[in-house]
């Protein structure tokens, strides 16, 4: 048996058994379809269960034997020896041959060469082209040639081809020339003895499920938009403001707003009832009023304090699903019925908030199909030896359940490849 | 688990607590035996189809809990209610409920149960006779309605004979007359 495994997807699962695989003395191939890892985690900021930051949870052999974490940043993605990272790669095919699998890869341009730069961010400081910055709803600007977040791995910028003029400054002022701005893609293909499926999930658009007003109102979100807000590192460092920019005094949560609806997604999507209590938390230290319409808390054990601070902090608990949000001068007002007063509630608030389902990334690739079921998830072990899955390729999972998952299924590759079975 | 503050003390507004010797247990059986009842027990009470309605606000019962009736067997209690008559059949809580459980159909099914058991407002049994004396509900008035809009006083085509001839022979004739 060889000892070539591919993982795809570099969020907190695909870096957790990446880093286990590599430590175990396998030979990894991380492939990530954005320009820096961490997935999920990068949108984050402070996560349940232990209100850490979620760049904290960088986990390499020293990480157990010396008793510290480390932020991504400081990760050893790009310098562990038997480990080699992929970024703005896709995966095109995968062929199966005999007991190997041929993969084959394809890299987009980053534009500025990982083996060259120094990241000394001249180049940033001397691009004028601004436009709205995507991961920060929009709120803030960022350059052309930039970087998603700082602590994202490769810590070099990238250029965003469609808005770059390539008036060509950048290029002039890195004195290492690291910036190419005529880079091409390139393709390439592994052979590899194992594929593990890492690839997550998003938060799905809620603009699909009609009578919430997501997209008629701008103080209509979701919870990771919520969550850009709360973000110290955020658009707003961290302070909730409305579209216009006026202090939020009051948001509506609505939970499972897509979720266990046989109209929009069937499952439980099983993080969002603690994050929205988190953000809850965080909302009520602003001193902001917060109002959570529910059908019921499903929130697992490890984060049972999260229901008791929200509770402690006078967060006002709705029974009832709202079915929609009308706009009122501008702003949202949440219909729904409080099962326990019986009674009709119309509540004003300057935010409403929709803890939208979470959907399979993998769902969006042909080359997957063939290993997902009907929701596009993925089996931890594919009927097809040699392919696994961990994390929330799985299903719509937590942290702590992502990053489990991914320990096991870590064990269960090198097993498979190196126990002599 | 289901959140419990200590702020709101016992629904003071519904019913009586319920007396289980009083449930008829076979009457979850029997709507689900009837068009569009299948999905009955796959209510989860969310309230979504609650929320949803134009007019529940004003219902003593509202539709999510007439369905958690019909599942808890309160036969009598959900085919004497009015409740199934105020219902627009509008279909908004049908639409939007995530479980897939056809609330309006369901109610429709409530009616008919009542119907057979000779439960109807009176109502209703007004406008069956209306029904089936005049062929239609709604009598356009030839003098404003159509004259306003330049319209020729009658109704073109207007035959509301069939219609007399055939409810007459349905459970609405024989209702309004006093039948079953
Ligand atoms: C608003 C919000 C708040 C949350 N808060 C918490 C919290 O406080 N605590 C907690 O425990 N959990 C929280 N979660 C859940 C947590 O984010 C996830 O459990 C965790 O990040 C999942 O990690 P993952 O590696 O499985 O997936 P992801 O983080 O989704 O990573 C998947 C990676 O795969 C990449 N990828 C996808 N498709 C491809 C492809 N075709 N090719 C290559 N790469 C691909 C993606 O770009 C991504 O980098 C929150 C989630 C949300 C939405
Ligand atoms: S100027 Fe050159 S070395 Fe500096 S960050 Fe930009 S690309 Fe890297
Ligand atoms: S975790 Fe909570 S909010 Fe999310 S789908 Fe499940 S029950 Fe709904
Ligand atoms: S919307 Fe459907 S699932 Fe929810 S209470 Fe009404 S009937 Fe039950
Ligand atoms: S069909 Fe009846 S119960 Fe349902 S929303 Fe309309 S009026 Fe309300």
């Amino acid at each position: 048996m060889g000892d070539t495994v591919i993982v795809v997807g570099a969020g907190l699962a695909g870096i957790q058994v990446s880093h286990q695989l590599a430590d175990l003395g396998l030979r990894v191939h991380l492939v990530e379809k954005e320009a820096t890892v961490g997935g999920l985690s990068a949108h984050l900021g402070k996560v349940f269960p232990t209100d850490d930051c979620a760049l904290c949870l960088d986990a390499c052999e020293e990480l157990f034997s010396g008793h510290h974490r480390r932020c991504q940043y400081r990760s050893l993605l790009g310098t562990q020896k038997k480990l080699s990272l992929h970024t703005l790669t896709e995966v095109r095919s995968i062929k199966h041959e005999g007991d190997k699998f041929s993969v084959s890869l394809k890299t987009t341009p980053r534009y500025v060469l990982l083996d060259r730069c120094v990241v000394c961010l001249e180049c940033i400081n001397v691009c004028d082209v601004e436009v709205p910055d995507e991961l920060n709803l929009g709120r803030v600007l960022r350059r052309a040639v930039y970087r998603p977040i700082p602590q994202g791995v490769p810590l070099a910028p990238i250029i965003d081809m469609n808005s770059c003029t390539k008036c060509s400054k950048c290029v002039d002022v890195c004195k290492v020339d690291a910036i190419d701005l005529e880079q091409k893609c390139k393709t390439r293909t592994i052979k590899a003895d194992a594929v593990v499926l890492a690839t997550g999930v998003e938060e799905s658009s809620p603009s699909v499920l009609p009578g919430y007003a997501y997209g008629h109102c701008e103080d209509v979100l979701t919870q990771r938009e919520l969550g850009r807000l709360l973000d110290s590192a955020g658009p707003s460092n961290g302070k909730a403001l409305t579209a216009s920019g006026r202090q939020v005094g009051s948001v509506t949560m609505i939970l499972c707003a897509g979720s266990r609806d046989l109209n929009a997604v069937e499952y439980c999507s099983r993080a969002c009832c603690t994050y929205s209590l988190k953000h809850a938390i965080m909302l009520r230290e602003q001193g902001v009023d917060v109002t959570i319409c529910y059908m019921d808390l499903r929130v697992p054990t490890h984060s049972q304090s999260f229901l008791e601070r929200a509770r402690e902090s006078d967060v006002t608990f709705v029974r009832g699903k709202p079915d929609h949000v009308v706009v009122r001068e501008g702003s949202p007002v949440t219909i729904v019925e409080d099962t326990e007063s019986q009674k009709r509630l119309e509540i004003e608030s300057d935010l409403v908030v929709l803890a939208s389902p979470l959907v399979p990334h993998a769902a969006e690739r042909e080359v997957f199909n063939s290993f997902l079921d009907k929701y596009g998830f993925a089996a931890r072990h594919n009927a097809l030896k040699g392919i696994y899955a961990c994390g929330t390729s799985t299903g719509a999972n937590d942290i702590p359940g992502s990053v489990a998952e991914a320990n096991s299924v870590a064990l269960e590759v090198y097993m498979a490849l190196k126990g002599g079975a | 688990m289901t959140e419990t503050g200590e702020k709101k003390g016992l629904p003071d507004v519904f019913i009586e607590p319920i007396n289980m010797s009083e449930l008829d247990r076979g009457f979850r059986k029997e709507i689900q035996s009837m068009p569009n009842g299948e999905e009955l027990s796959a209510c989860f009470a969310c309230s979504t189809c609650t929320s949803a309605c134009p007019v529940a606000n004003i219902w003593e019962i509202k539709p999510h809990q007439l369905i958690r009736m019909i599942i808890l067997g309160m036969r009598e209690k959900v085919l004497s209610s009015k409740e199934i008559w105020l219902c627009l059949t509008c279909f908004e809580c049908q639409e939007r409920c995530p479980q897939g459980v056809r609330v309006t159909d369901i109610f429709f099914d409530c009616k008919n149960l009542a119907a057979e058991e000779n439960m109807i407002p009176d109502s209703i049994v007004a406008l069956g006779k209306e029904l089936l004396e005049k062929g239609q509900l709604y009598i356009v008035t030839a003098d404003w309605e159509r004259e306003d809009l330049d319209l020729e006083p009658d109704v073109p085509g207007l035959s509301t004979d069939a219609v007399k001839r055939v409810l007459g022979g349905t459970r609405t004739g024989r209702l309004v007359k006093g039948g079953k």
